[in-house]
């Protein structure tokens, strides 16, 4: 029997900073990593502890494995001081990720908020792997400000093959594009709603109103994806700390329906 | 079914012939308490007690227990697992916390198979002890966890006065009976006739009768009943309730550096009711109200538990609700869960009167 608990060797190769407080690190484990996208990983960070990030590379891309953090707890904030050639820890891959064939045919809405754009960019990343499968591709992207925007270098690669609406909540002089929550976005283009869904990760407050935007807008709940986050310690269903309801986010998620969780108690956090 | 007699004056001599093999566990009288121990250095044996503040889950899920340390030379980490590896033998387990095992097997060997449960729990034997005598806060008869066992018991032994009875449950138990040949008499229809009239007397003896049925169907239609804010006033935070109950389990991987280039993991027990308990990075809770976390704890026991592994998440051995300094009942709870379905008040504020 395998041990699920012991993590995988794996190398820091390449640090990108992001904004001042989220980098991506770009990790090779020793016996390189699959997964599909959606999924989830348990990262040590030797002496420290576990937390668990959604690779925010492309599954098609096995060797290396990308996550993209932000500084903000004590395992990120020690990540956040190393360097390449650093030795860290993967496990996983756990839980279930985005059912890309429910999206085939369908216009595809990707609405990502600050760092839980990580998420979304490896399902970019899959959904640009064969665009012809999808009807069509929207990004909705929004951050605090110009600053805190992630991928900024990928970002008009995108344009050229789908669209990417782009706002800030707070504009400064440099800024062209859009001013205000990203929820704003969605009164500026046409979608046909009902060959829609729509794939929301960002945090908490912003998922909560993005879901009853578009329920709003006349999307039905089983067609508003949500990757949900909780505080997971063993990503198999185990330490019960993850739990809505009866829902582990760890085994049953992180990605779910909105039909799935609506009924449940403190989804929004 | 293999039964035979075992004189009460010759239990130390199994114990003492089994203790080559075993390490054998079994009550032991400390103070005003009776806790599970091993019976190491001398420490004697108290068979004759009602049952222990603590459940001995702590011998297959330890309170605190390695899952790996790593070193880090030069030429890279080494994980080394730490698996405990000793049989032993847990005596004197009452069919309460027999079954609390039993549905920590479910959460342990279900989908991902828990390597360092599993393996303890391989090598651990269970000599059961049925009840003759309920406690005033037991309630096992409600839902079918005892007195005495049924199931998941490799011997069973039942107090018939100066000698116990002892049902074989396993070919593990066959062991056992081979390796204390000598000791073991034989037993027949009249011993076995006289524990079916004191278990009769044990399930008439009972102060507590809770009625679970429909409790969880009940309860799913009370998630925003206000009985919950009641009980959570009542609610120190202090997790004495998990950390003495036989099936919850609920754990925490925590590091710990050893030095520059070593460190380990552990496992440790958590509670549902500390405020940490869902606390992410950046501060954000989704239970971060006192009657969440109670709320989820009664939910996980008669709802969650149900709808994942097909049973409560409780086996009625009443220990949450002798530890709790506030008085928070689970037997008052669920009956108080069929009151308010039915639309009457219900004062779950109150210490419950025994």
């Amino acid at each position: 029997m395998v041990n699920p608990y012991l993590p995988q060797e794996s190398i820091i190769e390449e640090v990108i900073p992001e904004t001042p407080t989220i980098k991506t690190f770009v990790l090779r484990p020793e016996n390189g990593l699959k997964f599909s996208t959606g999924q989830f990983i348990e990262l040590t960070v030797p002496g420290v502890g576990e937390a668990p990030f959604t690779p925010s590379s492309s599954p098609f891309q096995t060797e290396k494995v990308e996550i993209t953090v932000m500084d903000v707890g004590h395992v990120t904030h020690r990540l956040h001081q190393m360097r390449e050639g650093d030795r860290v820890g993967i496990r996983g891959p756990y839980g279930r990720g985005y059912p890309l064939e429910e999206f085939y045919n369908k216009e595809v809405l990707v609405l990502g908020g600050g760092v839980g754009f990580a998420p979304l960019r490896s399902l970019l990343f899959t959904l640009l792997h064969d665009l012809s499968k999808y009807k069509r591709v929207v990004l909705c992207y929004g951050a605090k400000t110009p600053a805190d925007i992630v991928y900024k270098g990928l970002i008009p690669q995108w344009r050229e093959k789908i669209e990417v609406l782009c706002s800030v909540d707070r504009a400064d002089e440099t800024w062209k594009e859009h001013e205000g929550v990203v929820t704003t976005l969605l009164d500026k283009f046409e979608i046909d709603i009902k060959n829609s869904v729509a794939v929301v990760c960002g945090p908490p407050v912003m998922m909560k109103f993005a879901t009853f935007k578009l329920l709003d807008l006349g999307y039905r709940p089983e067609d508003i994806y949500l990757s949900m986050e909780r505080k997971m310690y063993c990503g198999i269903g185990q330490c019960r700390h993850c739990m809505i309801g009866g829902l582990f986010v760890c085994k049953d998620g992180p990605v779910f329906t909105y039909s799935q969780v609506k009924e449940l108690p403190d989804i929004w956090a | 079914m293999t039964v035979r007699l075992l004189k009460k004056a010759r239990c130390i001599d199994l114990v003492d012939a089994l203790s080559d093999d075993y390490e054998i566990v079994a009550p032991v009288r400390k103070k005003d308490d009776t806790l599970f121990e091993p019976l190491s250095g001398g420490a004697e044996m108290d068979l004759d007690y009602l049952n222990s503040p603590v459940a001995p889950r702590e011998f297959l899920l330890p309170q605190d227990e390695t899952v790996f340390e790593y070193s880090d030379p030069e030429n890279g980490t080494t994980l080394q697992p730490k698996i405990k590896d000793r049989c032993r033998i847990i005596l004197g387990i009452r069919s309460c916390d027999l079954n609390g095992i039993l549905l920590l097997d479910s959460v342990f060997s279900k989908d991902i198979p828990d390597l360092y449960y599993l393996n303890r729990r391989e090598k651990t034997v269970f000599i059961a002890m049925a009840c003759n005598q309920p406690g005033n806060s037991c309630f096992c008869s409600s839902l079918k966890t005892g007195p005495s066992a049924s199931e998941g018991y490799d011997l069973l032994l039942t107090d018939l006065g100066d000698e116990y009875l002892v049902e074989v449950g396993s070919s593990r138990g066959e062991e056992i009976v081979k390796i204390g040949r000598g000791l073991f008499g034989e037993a027949g229809e009249p011993e076995i006739k006289r524990k079916a009239d004191l278990l009769a007397i044990a399930l008439e003896s009972f102060v507590l009768r809770v009625d679970f049925q429909r409790v969880t169907e009940l309860m799913k239609g009370l998630f925003a009943d206000g009985m919950w804010e009641d009980i959570a006033e009542r609610c120190l935070r202090c997790g004495g309730c998990s950390f003495v109950c036989p099936t919850c389990h609920c754990f925490n991987l925590f590091d710990r550096q050893l030095s520059e280039t070593s460190g380990k993991r552990t496992r440790g027990w958590d509670s549902c009711l500390f405020s940490g308990f869902t606390r992410m990075a950046g501060g954000i809770n989704p239970r971060g109200s006192k009657v969440e976390r109670i709320r989820q704890r009664f939910f996980c026991k008669l709802v969650y538990y149900v709808e994942k592994y097909g049973a409560y998440g409780c086996v009625g051995c009443g220990r949450c609700t002798d530890t709790c300094p506030g008085y928070i009942d689970i037997a008052q709870v669920v009956t108080s869960v069929s009151l308010r379905s039915k639309g009457y008040e219900v004062d779950v504020g109150a210490k419950p009167e025994r």
